[in-house]
Order: C-alpha cells, then structure tokens, then sequence
C-alpha cells in the first residue's frame, strides 16, 4: 500500500515568508539586517507585538476583530504613567492590566450580548480611546519611573516572553477554553448546541485580548521611557498584520496556532525594520505595509483553498486503498 | 418521434470521487408527469437541477422536442422553455414579491430610467390568476410571507417565462392539504396542454397518485421506469433501496415498553407563536416520538427544551437530579444532549477533521487540572467514538464537509453517544441520510433504549415514529393533540386522524 | 379561489407610515426642547444654516457607502480615498490651474479608481472586504502623504489649500447638490433595475445570481455610482472647508466615522425608512447631536469624539436588536 504524504503548505507559510523577508531585506540592506545590534533591535520591537497578538490571536481565531490594542496601549500606558508620578512605580502594574481588562470586557459584552459586529464595535472604542489619550494628556508628556524600567531589561523580556507564550500555548492548545474558542470560529452554532455558552467564551477571549494590550502597553512605554499622544498609534495594525502574514486565518477557525504568530511578529517587524534601512519614507514604508497585507491575506486563502483540492485527492487515494484491502 | 418532450442521453455527473449521475437515459412524453424516486443521494436532485442550468454535466447530451439543448445557466434554461421551483432557488427576503417574480428581467418594466412597480404587479397577479393560483400579497418584501405563500410565488415566477417543461422539486412538502390540491388541479392543467412535468417528492404516495410515469434511481444510476401503476409501494421502497426492506429495520414489538422511572418531565411548556401547553413525561429506556404535520411546531420542542427560545414559560425538569433545565448548559451538566435537525449548521464543524469535532461534547468530562486536555486522552476518545460508530474516512484529520450525509450523521451522534447519557432528544435523525445508515441509526436506537436511554424522537416520518417509538405525542397547530400508545393506537390511520 | 391568508399588505404599510411619523416627531419635539436648552441657539436662522450645511457631508458620504456597503462589501479604505481625491482635484486647481473642470474630474476620477480597485480586492481576489479595505486604505493614505510631502518640497506646506473654484462648498450650493444626489440616489436605490438588483445580490447572492442578475458586475456597478457620489461628497468638502489633511496610520477612518453611525443608524431603522432614507435621517440626527453638542461647549477633538465613539455603538446595538444570527 502506497502511503501518500500530505504537505500541507499551509504549515510552513510563515516560515517560509519570514525566510524570504530575512533574504530580501538581508540583501537590500548589505547584511545590515543582521547586525547584533539590529537584530536586538527586531527582538526589541517584536516583544510587545508578540505580546499583544498572544492575546488578539484568542479574538481571531473565533473570526472576530479586536483593533482596540492601540489605543489600549495609549490608555493603559498614559494612566499608569500618571499613576506613577503620585504613587509607588510597582501600581503601574495594576493600572495598565486593569485598564485592558476593562476595555476587552466592554468590547467583549458589546460583541456577545448586543451582538454588534466587533471590527465596528472595537473601531468605536478605539476612536473614543484616542480621544480620551488626548484628553489626558493635554499636549504634556509623562515619564515612567527609574523604579520600573527594569521592565526595559533584554533577559527579563526574553524570559516574560517565554513564560507568556508557554501559558498561551497552554490554554489556546491545551485547555477546554481553546477547543470552545476554535470551534466558535468554526461554528458558532455547533459550540452553542454542544451546551456552551459561546457568549461567556466571546467576553472571555475579549478580556483577555485587553489584558494581554495592557501588559504590551507596559513593555512599549518602558522602551520607549514614556507617554506622548501618540504612543501606539497604528500598533493594532502591526499585530493584525503580525497574525494574518504568519497565515492565521482571517476567518478564523482551527487553522489558527500560535506559533504562526511567532513567526508573523518579527517578519512584520523584520520588513519596517528592512525598509527604514534603506531608507525608504513613512509614507512608503505604509504603502508596502498595506500591500504585503493584501498579498498576505489573499495568499493565505488562495494557498487555503488549494489545499482543499490536494486533500480530496488525497482522501481518495485512502479510499482506493481501502477499497483495494 | 413528436411526442417525446426531453431526451436524456448518457448523462454523468461526478462531484469529486462521488458518481453523482451514471449514464443517465430517460425519456419524458409531452403532456406527462415523470416522477423520479430515489433515495437521499441517489442522484435525482442533481439530474434536476442539471436540466434546469444550475449545474453542468460532465457529459452526455439532453434534447428538447428533438433539439440538443444545453443550458449554461437557469436564464438559458428559461430561455429554452424549462422552469423550475427548486429549493436551492428562494425568494430575496428584502425586495417585494412583485419584484422577486420578475427578478433578472426587470428591464422589461422600464419606465425612462426607473421601473414601472403597477404594471410589474398587474402582470404577476395575472399569472397567478391564470393558473388559479391562489393570490398573495406581492407588494410587500417577500420576507415578511409565510413558507407556504412564498412556494405558491415561486410557482408563479416559474411559470413567467411560459415554460412548457416545469420541474417541481419538494414542492408539496411545504403545502397544506387544500394547498396541495390547488397543486394537483394546476399540474393537471398545465399538462393537458401537452406540456411536461418532473416531480420529485419524498411522499411515495403522492407520486403514485399524481405521475404518469416513475423512474428510480440508485446510485447515480436509473434502474427502472414505468408507468405508475405498474409500481406497488413495496416494490418502488424496494427498487430505491435495493435490497428487501428487512423485517428487524424499526423495532418488531408491538408494546410500549419502558422502566417506571421518570428522567424528564415538561409541563406546560409555551414559546409564544411556536408550540403551546405541552406537557410530558420521558421514561427509562423510553422512545417518545414527536409527530405533526410541518410547522405544527414539532421542531420547536427540540429547542425551547434545550433552552434556546426566547420568551419560553412552563418548567423542564430533569427528575433524576430533580433540576430545572434554563439555559442550554443545564441540559449538558444533567446528562442530556440534543440534536438539532440541521446538522449541518447546528451541529458540525464542516472544515474540521472528524476528530475534532467528536471531542467538543466530552472535553468537559476530559479536562483535568486547570482544564488541562491530554492529547492522548481526546485521541482517544475521538478513535474510540469513529470506531464504534463505524464512520468511514480516512482517519481522524478527514474534512467532515467531504463526508457523505450518513457519515456525517454518524459523527454527528457517536460523539455524544460515547458520552455517559440519560436522556437524548434527536430532531430527525435520520434526515439526509440514506438507508443503510438509517437502518445503523435505528439498531444504535434500539440499544440504546436496552441499555435504559430516554429518547425523544422528532421526526417528519411517520413511519419511523410509528416502527421506533413506545408513544407518539401528535402536535396540531402549534398545540399538543394526544399521546398515543404503541399497545394501543399505532395505525396510521389513527395517527393521521388527529394531526389532521 | 381563496386567497391565502390575507397578510393584508395595507396594515403593514400603515403602521409603517405611523412609524414613520412617530420618529420625525420625536426627532422635531427633542430639537425644539434642545432649543430652549441651548438658550434658543439651536433654531436660529444661521444655526441652522450652519447645520444644513454641515448635514450635507455625512449624507452623502452615508448615500455613496450605502451603494458600496449593500453589496454586502464593508470598504473602509473610503475615508483614505476621499482625502486622496480630494488632495487630487486641489492640486489640479491649485498648481495646474485647470479650474473646476479638474477640480470635479480630477476628484471623481480619483475616486471611481480607487474605489473600484478596493472593490476588485475584494470581489475577484476573495480576499474578506474589511481587511482589502484596511490594506487599501493604508495604500491610499500612503499615496496621499507622499503626493503631498513631494509637493511640500515646491509649496512650502504639506497641506493643500484650495483657495480657489470654492463655490461648490457654500451655502445653499452646497445644500442643493446634496439634495439632486438624494433625489437620485433614492431613486436608483429603490426604483431601480440596478437597485433591486443590488439589494437582491446584498440578501441572497445564490438566489439573484440564480435568477440571471450577474453578481460581481452588479456589485462593481453599484460601487461605480458609490464613487461618484462620493467624489461629489469630496469636491463640496473640499470646497467647504478648504483642504484635506492627508493622513496616516488609518487615521483616515476617523474621516468617516459620522458617515459609518449613519449607515448602521439607517439599517436598525430598516423595516420603518427605506435606506436612502434611513441615510437621510440618521446622518441629521448625527449633524444636530453634535451641533447641539458644540452649543453646549463640549470641545471637539476629545469628548466629541469620545461621543461619536458611544454613538457608533449604541447606532451598532441598536441594528442588531433583533439580529439572533452569527455575529463575528
């Protein structure tokens, strides 16, 4: 009996895009890309989108939209900061955790009780939270205290990161909560009539979506010494972009796994990184963004799509083979 | 040959590895009814919808009065004077009924740039009024009609076009009785004006009565043709299925027997506007049937059970651990499960592999500490529920879209079987399944009744809820009727009497 | 022959009437007691100049989305295209010196290009329409920052005034092209063969595509006329207000945030406006909120905003009141 293997693409995606980003941008740059102090730099910035993807991935995968992780950052990072000029510099803790939790549970409660689509919904928050960082701010700029920048530390962030993705990893692959959230991307009914409530699971994986902002929000102002207006603008769109260019779907559902955001955060921020090497402009740099999100998410379901084709031959080849016996 | 209205010549069609149409020849008379029976996959749904555009064949060739004929598109086929009302056509809920009826010709309507709303209805209402269709209101969004009037619009939209081949697939399902003879009047009409019919109905009875002539497909492929009363019911069930409909298919006692033990008590159990005071109890080792004509509101009962209609009063008590049952997880947490008649978009996960969506039901069961899921433990379980509910694929990762419909009913009930239950209700077990799996469901049934299951049954068939159950509670107009004893009432006759 | 129970159409389109009624009401009584709360601000002649004028923006952004959006394609790269366009007919007044004939083509043709390459993402590369839109809009926004940072070279500014071929923009131009768009757009929408056509593809695309109507054409059609409705939208915005920031980061989208509570206003008023309508009234409701906010000194930029953000949810809630289907 002729056993046919299943190559499935769709599981080496992400590696094979961060492969050929590393080369691409490894040559345009003259090897610049992979200086020690560039690649501290990738692992640098890679730290807070790894992080708040390890939450949003939770929200995609059931096929919602979570954009409010910018703005989280600016909200949790603003007020902790001004929580730390009156109090002891450990409360910022608290503030950023408590701040994203309460964000990702009204999303949360908006999306599962009220039924609002959830891009629209979070697009909401997300506008009324900038304002509020505005409003806050008022053109002032907070700095966070010497007491925290531990935080800013390479082997303390390796070794959270560590810990992080080894508890996500956990409850995503390993726990009931996972399986619940894979098959509401699925579908929602089948999870509904298997006696689940899908909406305590949507309010959940958006609480933690939020907690995981708010604990990014925490290791974004500590490298960057402090809060501005504009701290984490556009950083919703790094994530998503880290989630859907590593081959998480769109629609969400059991082909979502964590180590595919792995791969996505440092190849996103591998291609700014690359681009501002050589030298290309915000403006351009956003053009490519914008395009290699296109590509991406077109990739994914073409490549999706192709699979279906090679599984059915696949399954019929069993069939033969069964038949045969 | 003048009067031979469609030929079909060696038409196949194949979905993937499945045959759908295996060399298919028919020959359909102008000025007749041609029935097609068949079993749930054997092929009539495609070779329909094949004649009126909606999907190619792979080869072969129809001729219509004598001319190859053949339609790219259900535009095409009107073109060529073949109408359809088929169920994979609806209506658009949000546009009027008017509009609907002349949906993808409006241009004909044109008034400078707009479209003329009066004469688009006065044409449709003329339509319905020369076929004596009864009138429905077409001049609000046809969303807002019941099942019942959008199947007569539908007709009328077919018959736009003045085909001269019409083809009618499960049409009578949605009718009532006096709607159904409306229908019966105008396909006897229509044909005396030499004009050709193809039916296709699930009601062996029906079919008998109203074609001229039967053709049964198994398989893809057609097996027999003749004239309708050449066919005696026994022989059309058997040439459909191919084998002798074995005696030991439904249960061979003729008592209602079950265990004293109460497991689910309803009382006066309401959802405004579905079901209204109904009242039950299931016992140990039970099989209480739910029956009543469409939209009796039998389906209802499944879910205001389960928990999810809204506005729903009455109790449901589980008396085996004396809870109420409130909200879907209750039902779960006392060893209950339900379901749903559409498995397809209640009960399946289609894009996943069979394993898992056998472990969704039990990973409560499964998880241990911090809710930690052993992958050992729900392989397993997963191996264990697919081999002994003999699924056949080729393992665990198989797609359960790519599964047929009795493959996928299986997944569909192994995993909650393999769980330690008390009590069961299924809506149509066996729908969309074809009759070997339906012979499995009802030995699985039968077992598990042994073993001291509470089941209860809502099915469309009567004769399933006839040949399985210990009582049959009959629901009429939205209201419970009777519950009738299997010692005592099981004769169709009796049954239809108090639906009706 | 007996009818089939008399759903007795009349009823309905009664209470509908009645509905109708009900709302218009309860929008006149609220306005007149905002009125006196404002210290009779609200209804004075130039106030409500000011708001007419300023109701004309979100209406026809909402009328030109409502052609996109019905498809069932939630484009948001709209709020980056009109910036884009806009910038676009400017320059062509400003630096080229074409008058309003660039101004209007320049615009327009911006827009239907843009708008028809985000739908083709969607519609040919299957790719889901709200990521095309935010990759689209990232593109655009892209395109307009460094169009106008290049220019910033020459003109000194990176911001593009138009100081000349203003008219379009003042009162009561500005109103009665709105106007014309919503007469037409109604009946396009509603009376139409393209609207039923596109309202057919919108509900049930296996059912309209069944019964002849060609989707994928239907949908690009229908976002052809969206686009002209915008690109009119954006030549009287620009011409009001005297330049489009370009943007960057999706800051864009907060362009169309009115125009959005609009849309999802109109479709939780669904069974008592028809959409243009819906349109209409939703984006005078948003207009007089924050006209009537504005009176009463709420700063824009940060508790408006804040504001917009509960509106659009609470318009969110609102349309799915009834909804008991699958929300992702």
């Amino acid at each position: 009996m002729k056993k046919k293997v299943n190559f499935n693409i769709n599981t080496w995606l992400p590696v094979i895009i961060f492969a050929l980003i590393a080369v691409i941008f490894g040559i345009a740059t003259g090897g610049q890309l992979f200086g020690a102090t560039n690649l501290m730099n990738i692992f640098n910035q890679s730290v807070s989108t790894i992080i708040a993807g390890l939450g949003m991935v939770f929200v995609a995968t059931m096929g919602s939209t979570d954009i409010t992780c910018g703005a989280i950052v600016g909200v949790a990072g603003t007020l902790s900061c001004m929580a730390a000029t009156n109090l002891p510099g450990p409360i910022m803790i608290p503030v950023a955790l408590g701040v994203g939790l309460i964000v990702g549970l009204v999303a949360g409660v908006v999306v599962a009780k009220f039924k609002v689509n959830s891009f629209m919904t979070t697009l909401a928050l997300m506008m009324g939270l900038r304002a509020f960082v505005t409003l806050l701010l008022s053109n002032n700029a907070y700095l966070i205290p010497d007491s925290m920048r531990f935080i800013d530390n390479n082997v303390f962030k390796v070794i959270a990161v560590i810990i992080l993705v080894a508890i996500i990893v956990y409850v995503f692959h390993y726990t009931r909560f996972g399986v619940y959230v894979r098959g509401i991307g699925e579908n929602e009914n089948a999870i509904r009539y298997a006696g689940v409530n899908v909406e305590k699971i949507k309010i959940i994986a958006f609480a933690i979506s939020g907690l995981m902002a708010g604990l990014a929000a925490l290791f974004t102002i500590a490298r960057v010494g402090g809060t501005n207006s504009t701290i984490g603008q556009g950083f919703e769109m790094r994530v998503m972009m880290a989630l859907y260019i590593g081959g998480i779907p769109v629609r969400g559902g059991s082909g979502s796994k964590i180590y595919k955001l792995l791969f996505g955060a440092p190849t996103i921020v591998m291609l700014e990184n690359g681009l501002v090497l050589c030298g290309a402009s915000g403006g351009t740099t956003q053009l490519i963004r914008g395009i290699v999100l296109l590509v991406a998410v077109w990739l994914s379901n073409y490549l999706a799509k192709k699979f279906v084709n090679v599984g059915v031959s696949a399954a019929q080849n069993q069939k033969k083979a069964a038949a045969a016996e | 040959m003048a009067d031979v209205m469609l030929k079909i010549e060696g038409v196949c069609k194949s979905f993937g590895p499945t045959k759908a149409n295996n060399n298919v020849n028919l020959v359909l008379k102008k000025g007749s009814v041609h029935g097609l029976a068949g079993e749930n996959g054997s092929g009539k749904s495609t070779l329909a919808s094949m004649i009126c555009g909606m999907q190619m064949k792979d080869s072969g060739k129809f001729f219509k009065n004598g001319q190859e004929f053949d339609p790219k598109s259900p535009g095409d086929a009107k073109k060529n004077g073949v109408a359809m009302v088929v169920q994979e056509l609806g209506v658009v809920g949000a546009l009027s009924g008017a509009v609907n009826m002349f949906l993808g010709e409006m241009d004909k309507y044109k008034k400078g740039p707009l479209v003329d709303m009066k004469a688009m209805e006065k044409d449709a209402y003329q339509q319905f009024d020369k076929w004596n269709l009864p009138h429905v209101p077409l001049d609000i969004p046809a969303g807002q009609l019941q099942i019942e009037q959008r199947k007569v619009m539908e007709l009328a939209r077919a018959l736009n076009a003045d085909p001269d081949f019409l083809v009618l697939d499960e049409i009578s399902q949605a009718l009532s009785q006096d709607n159904r003879e409306v229908l019966y009047k105008f396909i006897k009409k229509f044909t005396d004006q030499g004009k050709t019919i193809l039916m296709i109905t699930h009601d062996l009875e029906e079919m008998v009565e109203i074609c001229d002539t039967i053709s049964v497909l198994r398989d893809g492929e057609v097996i027999d043709t003749r004239a309708s009363k050449d066919y005696s019911m026994d022989e059309l069930k058997r040439l459909m299925i191919g084998r002798e409909v074995s005696g030991d298919y439904y249960r061979d006692d003729q008592e209602e027997s079950y265990e004293k033990t109460v497991i689910l008590e309803v009382k006066n159990l309401t959802v405004p506007g579905k079901c209204e005071n109904v009242s039950f109890e299931l016992h140990k080792g039970e099989i209480l049937g739910i029956c009543g004509l469409s939209d009796a509101g039998i389906h209802e009962i499944g879910n205001a059970i389960f928990g999810l209609e809204e506005g729903r009063r009455g109790t449901v008590t589980v008396k085996t651990s004396n809870t109420e049952l409130k909200k879907p997880g209750d039902m779960i947490k006392t060893k209950g499960a339900y379901l749903s008649k559409d498995r397809d978009a209640y009960g399946l996960m289609l894009d996943t592999g069979i394993g898992d969506n056998l472990i969704v039901p039990s990973v409560v069961e499964l998880s241990g500490a911090f809710g930690f899921l052993n992958p050992k433990k729900t392989k397993a379980l997963a191996q264990q529920a697919s081999e002994a509910f003999e699924v056949k694929s080729s393992g665990l990762n198989h797609i359960v879209r790519r599964l047929s419909g009795g493959n996928k009913q299986k997944v569909n009930l192994s995993r909650w079987l393999v769980k330690d239950l008390d009590y069961l209700i299924l809506d149509c077990p066996t729908r969309g399944v074809d009759i070997g799996v339906k012979a499995y469901i009802y030995s699985v049934l039968k077992k598990a009744k042994a073993d001291g299951l509470g089941i209860i049954m809502i099915s469309d068939e009567l004769p399933e809820a006839m040949g399985m159950s210990d009582r049959i509670l009959v629901m009429k107009e939205h209201k419970q009727e009777a519950i009738l004893s299997r010692t005592t009432d099981f004769t169709e006759e009796k049954i239809m009497e108090v639906m009706l | 022959m007996s009818d089939i129970k008399k759903a007795s159409s009349t009823d309905l389109k009664k209470k509908k009437l009645q509905n109708q009624l009900l709302v218009i009401g309860i929008i006149a009584v609220i306005c007149v007691i905002c009125h006196f709360l404002t210290g009779g601000r609200l209804l004075m002649p130039t106030n409500i100049r000011t708001i007419l004028t300023q109701w004309t923006y979100p209406l026809m952004v909402g009328l030109g989305m409502m052609f996109i959006f019905t498809s069932g394609m939630i484009d948001l790269s709209i709020g980056a295209q009109l910036i884009l366009a806009g910038n676009v007919g400017a320059i062509l007044v400003e630096d080229f010196g074409l008058g309003y004939v660039g101004l209007i083509i320049g615009t327009v043709a911006t827009l239907v290009v843009c708008e028809l390459l985000s739908a083709s993402c969607s519609t040919f590369l299957g790719i889901p329409s709200w990521v095309a839109g935010l990759g689209a809009a990232l593109v655009y926004e892209a395109i307009g920052t460094i169009v106008t940072s290049v220019r910033a070279k020459t003109a000194g500014t990176s911001v593009v005034y138009l100081k000349h071929c203003r008219n379009l923009g003042t009162f009561p131009w500005i109103c009665i092209i709105a106007l014309i768009l919503f007469v037409i757009a109604f009946f396009l929408f509603n009376r139409s063969t393209l609207g039923f056509n596109l309202r057919a593809v919108g509900s049930s695309p296996e059912v309209a595509e069944a019964m002849g109507i060609k989707r994928k054409k239907t949908i690009m059609i229908a976002a052809l006329i969206g686009a002209v409705i915008l690109g009119i939208s954006a030549i009287t915005q620009m011409s009001y207000t005297g330049r489009y920031t370009a943007m960057s980061g999706m800051g864009s989208l907060s362009g169309i945030f009115k125009a959005l509570a609009t849309i999802l206003f109109a479709g939780s008023f669904s069974k008592i406006f028809s959409d243009p309508v819906g349109v209409a009234v939703g984006s005078f409701i948003i207009t007089i909120l924050f006209n009537i906010l504005t009176l009463f000194g709420v700063p824009s930029g940060t508790y408006q905003e804040m504001c917009l953000g509960a509106v659009v949810i609470l318009c969110g809630i609102l349309s799915s009141f009834k909804n008991k289907g699958v929300v992702k």
